[in-house]
């Protein structure tokens, strides 16, 4: 058992694939950016490697970029995988950058099997794509929902099945936008936090 | 109802005059057997309102977990839109007479989840005729018990063979199967109104 260092992690895994962009984060963890094309041949590779045996995915989430309208990337949906060894203890997050516009990224159930309900979550919560899933179906909204929550441009609904969201006519002072409601005023100011 | 001692007849020999109604009433007020619902911290005070400490069982009420044997449905706690169509699944599996109790905020009206939840159902009663509602986040057994008995008048009054106003219901959601919603074409819900 050899836990690698974050930073000797990360030489590690820089020369995996071209477009690899490997660092240390502020806080003393190693994380990777992976172009999407390359996501597969590097889990693989991650999983495989008798120094590297990340054998387990802990979790899979994402979160939306265009929370941060200064990051050269506001286009796009981050996908988060964070990985742990349980051999050497040591521990790694990739991350992949999925555009909006064509929101695809292929799964890695084949090489990970706890895969499989994340990604049904990530597909259900923000809309990303996971090619070659092989039951990509909603699994916390009803099947019949309309939208992507955690897409920050998620428009509430106004009702579902009939049954309104509203009680007795009452409307909240700003409270989210539902459908049919007229476009925001654009924003003044970035939010808090910005750090893309 | 009224007692009768016979006159001559052996001294424990009892006979009891009265209306057959007021008879049932009488033993549905003291049997009510309730079914076994909680989906948040609202259940927690209901388990609490079952034990030793508070003992709803002196007043005739034990838990089931068959909504077929149960004449009152506690809605303990948060409804999802996505439970509401299994709620109303549970009620319409329920004998007549039936009761439903709606505890604390999130089963009266959404409670904290009302404004920026795009998921929860604003109010139980939206699915689902509520006899009573109780206040408080969650409340306390002694609010619960104090629902409870306010029921108690409620079915005391209910008459079982005598005239009753069937007074319809509005209730804006109904009946879903599961994978399928054909509410829209289903008849408005009725509640077997109780007279004064």
């Amino acid at each position: 058992m050899t836990a690698l260092a974050p930073d000797v992690l990360t030489e590690r895994v820089r020369g995996l694939a071209p477009a690899i962009e490997a660092q240390v984060s502020e806080n003393g963890q190693a994380w990777l950016l992976v172009p999407a094309r390359d996501l597969v041949l590097v889990c693989s590779h991650l999983r495989d490697h008798k120094d590297l045996a990340f054998d387990s995915l802990m979790d899979l989430t994402g979160y939306d970029l265009s929370r941060y309208p200064s990051s050269p990337r506001n286009d796009a949906i981050a996908v988060v995988y964070l990985l742990h060894s349980l051999r050497h203890r040591h521990k790694l997050t990739l991350k992949v950058y999925a555009p909006r516009a064509d929101c695809v990224v292929p799964t890695v159930s084949g090489v990970w099997p706890a895969a499989l309900y994340f990604e049904r979550e990530v597909w259900d919560l923000l809309g990303v794509r996971f090619a070659d899933h092989p039951s990509l179906r909603r699994i916390m909204c009803p099947d019949d929902w309309v939208g992507h929550p955690l897409r920050k441009d998620y428009l509430y609904p106004a009702e579902y099945q009939g049954v309104s969201h509203e009680r007795d006519g009452q409307r909240f002072e700003h409270g989210p936008r539902r459908v049919g409601d007229p476009d925001p005023a654009p924003p003044t100011a970035a939010p808090k936090g910005d750090r893309g | 109802m009224t007692e009768i001692s016979k006159p001559g007849n052996r001294q424990d020999e009892q006979v009891y005059l009265g209306a057959v109604d007021e008879f049932l009433a009488w033993g549905k007020e003291n049997s009510l057997f309730y079914l076994l619902f909680a989906t948040a911290c609202c259940g927690i005070e209901l388990m609490q309102t079952g034990g030793p400490r508070y003992d709803v069982d002196r007043l005739g009420m034990i838990p089931r977990a068959t909504p077929r044997q149960a004449d009152l449905m506690i809605v303990a706690g948060t409804i999802t839109h996505k439970m509401a169509s299994r709620v109303r699944t549970l009620w319409e599996q329920m004998t007549e007479p039936r009761w439903v109790v709606s505890m604390g905020s999130c089963a009266n009206s959404g409670g904290p989840f009302s404004k920026w939840a795009y998921s929860v159902l604003n109010g139980v009663d939206k699915y689902v005729p509520v006899d009573i509602y109780i206040p408080g986040c969650p409340p306390r057994p002694e609010a619960l018990i104090d629902g409870v008995m306010a029921l108690r008048e409620r079915v005391r009054r209910y008459r079982t063979l005598g005239i009753r106003d069937e007074a319809p219901h509005v209730v804006q959601g109904a009946a879903c199967e599961f994978g399928s919603h054909p509410k829209k074409d289903l008849p408005e819900p009725k509640l077997p109104e109780s007279t004064a």
